[in-house]
C-alpha cells in the first residue's frame, strides 16, 4: 500500500495529521460540556473582567512590539553594522528561555536596586495590568521582530534604491514604498504576535500574579480553574479563549483584505 | 557633464579599481564588458548605492560624492526595472514628481503627460503594473526615471529581458527621447550591437578596470589591448616583424600568415622600428574574399583554401586558410555575396586584408597566440 503513495500524498497526510491532532483535542473538550455553566461562566463578571483585560493588554503588548519590532526588523534586514548578528541571535531569546524563566527574570530584574527605581519612579510593574502588558511585550518582542524581517527580507532593495533615486528620503522611502509592500507581512505578523500575546501564560502569572479582578487574564483564569478541579469551568474558559483567538484574527483579515496568512 | 575621477569600489570580494570617466552632457556613454566585470557596481557607485574606498564623482562641476542618493539628481532604471508593484502606472510615473521640493509641479506633471505621450502608455495609466508587457514595463521605467525632470539618468542592461523586435523599438524610442530632452546617459550593457547603436562614447571594463575609452567609432575600429579584442569576439589576430616603413605604411611579416602585410600609420597610435614585433588584428566582416573573375586591386592578398562554411541567415562565416600556414582566418561575408562566390569548403580562394581595417594592439606576444584559432 505505501508503495503507492506518492509524495503528494503522504505530504498531505501529514498536513492533515496536524488538523486532526489540534481539532482532536477540542472535540475532546465537549466530553465535560455544560450548556447552563456555559453561559453562567462567560456571563460573570469575572469572567467577563479575564476577557476584557486579555483583549486589552495582547493589544497593548502587541502594538508596543510593532513599535518596536518593526524599526528594528528594518536595521537588521536592510544594513549592515557592527553586533547586528548578536541583536539577530537574541531573538531567539524568549524562545530560548521558558516564559515562566523570562518572568523570573523580570522579577529579579525589579528587585534590583535599577528595578527598585523604575518601580517606585516610574511605574508599578509586579502584580499589576502593566506587568501583564511587560510579560506580553518581553515574550513577544523577539518573535515579532523576526517575523517582520523575514517580510522586509521578501521585498528587493532594488524598489527603495529606484525610489531614493528620485529623490525620496529614507524616512519617505519607507513610509511610501517598504511599508505599503510590506503591508500584508507586517498584519500577519501583527496577528500572531497578538495571539501569541492572548495565549501567554508563564511570564504573566509570574510577574503579574493570579489575582482575580485585577491580574488575572483568561489563560490564567483556565490554570486557576484547573488547579481547583473545576474541569466543567476550564473547559469553558478554554472554549471562550480558543473563539476569541479564531474570530478577532480572521476579522482583522477580513477587514485588512488578507485572505491567508 | 559627469565626470568620475579614479573611484575605487569594494564589492564583497570584488574589486572596482581606479575607474575615470569624463561624460559629456547630452551624450550616451555605453559602459559594457562581460558579466560580473563591476558594470552594475559602477552604476551604483555614481548613484550613491555604495561606499567609494578612493576617488570623487562630480556633476558639472560640483562635488557629490558624500551626498545621499536622493540628493544626487540621477533617475535610475534598474535591470529589472523595480516598478512599485503597489501603484498604477500614472502614480509609478508621477512618484518622482511627488518626491520633488519644486513648488509649482504643474510643469512636471505636463511632462509626464507628454512622456505618457511619446513612449505610447497613455492608455494604460490607470493599469496595475502586474498587467503590463515586458515591452510597456519598460516604457514606464523610462517615463517614471524622466518625468522628475532629470537630465542624467543611470541605466543598468535596461532591455536585456526583451526580444529582439521590442528592443529596437525602445533603442529608438530612447535615442529619440535623449535627443528631445538632451538627457546625459551612462547605460551599462553587455549587448554589442545595442550598445554600437545607442553610444555616443563606450568604455570597455573587464574585471573591475576601464580598459578602453573612447568614441564608439574609434572603440570599434581600433580596440586597444588583447582583453578588449576577447571581450568582441575577435579571433583575426596576428604577429609579426616590422621590416620596412615609410611617412605612410608600416610593412610588417607574419610568420603565421606567411604574408607580408601593410598597414597604414594612422592605424597605429604608437611608433615603431625596423624589427619590432606587432600585434594586428582584422575583424572578420573587414576580410574580402575576391572574385576569381575580377582584376586584384586590393592590398594584403592571401591565398588559400576555404576550408568550412557556416550559413548564418544574413550572412555566411567562413574559415580561410592561407597557403603554408597553420591558422585559419574567420571571415563573415553577407548571404547574397556567399551566393554568387559560390563559396565551398576545400575551394581554392584569395582574400584581402584591408589594410585601412586593421588594428594594432600593444600587447605581448605570448597572450596573443592564446588568441588564434589552430586549424
Amino acid at each position: 500500500m505505501f508503495s503507492k503513495l506518492n509524495f503528494k500524498t503522504l505530504s498531505m497526510f501529514f498536513a492533515f495529521s496536524i488538523f486532526t491532532f489540534y481539532v482532536g483535542l477540542i472535540i475532546s473538550l465537549f466530553y465535560f460540556w455544560n450548556g447552563s455553566l456555559f453561559v453562567e461562566t462567560l456571563s460573570s463578571e469575572r469572567t467577563l473582567f479575564s476577557i476584557k483585560i486579555s483583549l486589552i493588554a495582547a493589544t497593548i503588548a502587541t502594538l508596543l512590539s510593532l513599535f518596536f519590532a518593526i524599526p528594528s526588523a528594518y536595521a537588521l534586514s536592510r544594513f549592515d553594522f557592527k553586533g547586528k548578528h548578536v541583536i539577530d541571535t537574541i531573538l531567539e531569546f524568549p524562545l530560548i528561555v521558558s516564559p515562566a524563566a523570562l518572568g523570573a527574570m523580570l522579577l529579579i530584574f525589579f528587585n534590583n536596586p535599577l528595578g527598585a527605581w523604575f518601580q517606585k519612579h516610574v511605574v508599578q510593574f509586579i502584580f499589576t495590568f502593566y506587568g501583564i502588558i511587560l510579560a506580553q511585550f518581553m515574550t513577544t518582542l523577539g518573535i515579532a521582530t523576526r517575523l517582520i524581517k523575514a517580510t522586509l527580507d521578501e521585498i528587493p532593495k532594488r524598489y527603495e534604491d529606484v525610489a531614493s533615486s528620485l529623490g525620496a528620503s529614507p524616512i519617505k522611502v519607507f513610509l511610501t514604498i517598504t511599508l505599503p509592500l510590506s503591508k500584508k507581512g507586517i498584519i500577519a505578523s501583527a496577528i500572531l504576535t497578538w495571539a501569541k500575546a492572548l495565549g501567554e501564560f508563564g511570564a504573566t502569572i509570574t510577574v503579574a500574579g493570579s489575582m482575580a479582578m485585577r491580574t488575572e487574564t483568561l489563560p490564567i483564569a483556565i490554570f486557576t480553574r484547573l488547579a481547583s478541579a473545576d474541569i466543567e469551568g476550564t473547559v469553558v474558559l478554554i472554549l471562550i479563549l480558543i473563539t476569541i483567538g479564531f474570530t478577532i484574527p480572521y476579522v482583522v483579515r477580513l477587514l485588512t483584505g488578507r485572505k491567508s496568512l | 557633464m559627469i565626470d568620475i575621477k579614479g573611484v575605487r569600489v569594494r564589492a564583497k570580494d570584488f574589486l572596482l579599481k581606479d575607474v575615470t570617466l569624463a561624460v559629456q552632457s547630452g551624450s550616451c556613454h555605453v559602459v559594457i564588458g562581460p558579466t560580473g566585470c563591476g558594470k552594475t557596481t559602477l552604476l551604483e557607485a555614481i548613484l550613491g548605492l555604495r561606499k567609494l574606498q578612493e576617488g570623487e564623482i562630480y556633476v558639472d562641476g560640483k562635488n557629490i560624492t558624500h551626498l545621499p542618493p536622493h540628493k544626487r539628481g540621477f533617475s535610475y532604471v534598474p535591470q529589472d526595472l523595480a516598478l512599485f508593484p503597489h501603484l498604477t502606472v500614472w502614480e509609478n510615473i508621477t512618484y518622482g514628481i511627488k518626491q520633488s521640493k519644486i513648488k509649482n509641479k504643474t510643469e512636471l506633471y505636463k511632462l509626464a503627460s507628454e512622456l505618457a505621450e511619446a513612449l505610447g502608455i497613455t492608455h494604460l495609466l490607470k493599469k496595475d503594473i502586474k498587467n503590463l508587457s515586458g515591452g510597456e514595463k519598460q516604457r514606464v521605467a523610462l517615463a517614471r526615471a524622466l518625468a522628475s525632470g532629470r537630465k542624467n539618468l543611470l541605466l543598468d542592461e535596461p532591455f536585456s529581458a526583451l526580444h529582439e523586435g521590442i528592443k529596437k523599438d525602445l533603442w529608438l524610442l530612447l535615442k529619440k527621447l535623449q535627443e528631445t530632452y538632451k538627457l546625459t546617459i551612462i547605460m551599462v550593457s553587455h549587448d554589442l550591437v545595442e550598445t554600437f547603436f545607442l553610444s555616443d562614447y563606450i568604455s570597455v571594463m573587464i574585471e573591475g578596470t576601464i580598459r578602453q575609452t573612447d568614441k564608439k567609432e574609434k572603440v570599434y575600429r581600433f580596440p586597444s589591448d588583447l582583453e578588449v579584442v576577447k571581450y568582441f569576439g575577435i579571433k583575426n589576430i596576428f604577429s609579426g616583424k616590422v621590416i620596412a616603413m615609410n611617412d605612410n605604411n608600416y610593412l610588417v611579416y607574419s610568420e603565421e600568415l606567411k604574408a607580408k602585410i601593410s598597414i597604414p600609420s594612422s592605424s597605429v597610435s604608437f611608433k615603431f622600428s625596423i624589427g619590432d614585433t606587432v600585434s594586428f588584428g582584422i575583424r572578420k566582416e573587414d576580410v574580402i574574399i575576391l572574385r576569381p573573375d575580377l582584376p586584384r586591386k586590393n592590398d594584403n592578398l592571401l591565398s588559400g583554401v576555404i576550408t568550412e562554411v557556416y550559413p548564418k541567415g544574413a550572412s555566411v562565416l567562413v574559415m580561410f586558410a592561407p597557403s603554408g600556414s597553420d591558422l585559419s582566418i574567420e571571415i563573415e561575408v553577407p548571404e547574397y555575396a556567399a551566393s554568387k562566390l559560390n563559396l565551398k569548403t576545400q575551394s581554392q580562394a584569395i582574400v584581402s586584408l584591408k589594410s585601412e581595417r586593421i588594428f594594432v594592439l600593444k600587447e605581448p606576444r605570448f597572450e596573443v597566440k592564446e588568441a588564434k584559432i589552430k586549424r
